[in-house]
């Protein structure tokens, strides 16, 4: 896997701090939170645990990486204490009790969804440079368009 | 003739005072030269050791901060491990740590929590029945001391300048 280009979710039996290559106790990790072109997603496989902790079983795969896929798209955890995200600028986020994006603590793993606030960070977090440039020349291209049809229209009227 | 030579030894006397003159002009220069180098080198040596000093007070500086401990309901009976694990969870950031077994040092580094795990620093501390006590302090503030182990699990949170959160459990579950 090459990791300075590749987007990519890695089923793993041991999660690794990609900067040391030490393994870590987790169950996943994204390498960047919110970057959607360069990221490496781990997930521990089922039967694996993560350092002292049990072993995975296959019913949390699916919310792990949800988990792992919200880090992606520009969600963080709870502020500590609070029931709002950190992250600079994100401090009015809330991630309440039953969140996707809550922490795991003594309160158990995560369940749950997204918010509506959350949902607008993930849309702005795809709304990449590229797409931003689509949507600009498309626009551009659709106002001169509704300009020549409607013109053309009329001369044969 | 009298003249003449009286002509010539204020010559001569004029021409080694010029040489004296110069002669000493030369050791002035020299020694001026010498002051200006050995200045610079003193006045680098202080800036250096201002500069040492400032790190060192950095570090001196003592955090004050309350402590907190929670307990979850931990059995002695029903650990499932030998180990002592202490996690350093948010929010540290560049915050300088130590951590201390049976009075020995273990660690001491400065940590930063990973956001996207909600971990700072992760350590096995060894078998608990070889452990005695534990103690850690942040930024130079005050130990925080451990002498009861019920638990297999110590999580550390940190709130800058107020607040330690220390918290025992019997049950860890993988970050991500």
């Amino acid at each position: 896997m090459d990791t300075e280009n590749d987007f990519a979710m890695e089923f793993t039996d041991q999660v690794v701090d990609p900067e040391s290559g030490k393994g870590i106790s987790a169950d996943g990790k994204a390498t960047t939170i919110g970057n959607t072109e360069v990221n490496r997603m781990q997930l521990l496989i089922p039967g694996k645990s993560a350092g002292p902790a049990t072993a995975v079983t296959k019913d949390v795969i699916g919310i792990n990486g949800a988990h792992e896929f919200g880090h992606v798209l520009g969600l963080y955890h709870q502020k500590r204490g609070t029931n709002f995200s950190e992250g600079e600028g994100r401090e009015n986020v809330p991630v309440g009790p039953n969140n996707l994006m809550r922490f795991t603590s003594k309160e158990g793993r995560q369940q749950g969804g997204v918010n509506g606030q959350q949902l607008s960070i993930l849309r702005n977090t795809v709304n990449t440079n590229d797409i931003v440039k689509f949507n600009k020349q498309y626009r551009a291209w659709r106002k001169n368009y509704d300009k020549i049809i409607p013109n053309l229209f009329n001369k044969k009227n | 003739m009298t003249k003449l030579y009286q002509i010539y030894l204020i010559r001569k006397i004029s021409t080694r005072n010029i040489k004296m003159i110069l002669k000493k002009q030369q050791t002035y220069i020299l020694l001026l030269s010498y002051c200006i180098i050995v200045t610079i080198l003193f006045s680098c040596k202080r800036q250096i050791k201002n500069v040492e000093g400032i790190n060192k007070v950095d570090r001196i500086v003592q955090e004050e901060y309350e402590v907190m401990f929670s307990y979850d309901n931990c059995i002695k009976e029903e650990m499932e491990h030998d180990s002592l694990y202490i996690f350093f969870e948010s929010i540290f950031n560049n915050d300088f740590v130590e951590v201390f077994v049976n009075n020995e040092k273990e660690m001491s580094s400065s940590i930063t929590t990973d956001l996207s795990l909600g971990l700072a620093k992760e350590m096995d501390l060894g078998k608990l029945s070889d452990i005695k006590e534990v103690s850690f302090k942040i930024n130079n503030g005050k130990d925080v001391v451990i002498r009861d182990f019920n638990c297999n699990f110590l999580f550390v949170g940190y709130f800058k300048d107020s607040l330690v959160e220390v918290e025992f459990r019997n049950k860890f579950l993988g970050y991500n």
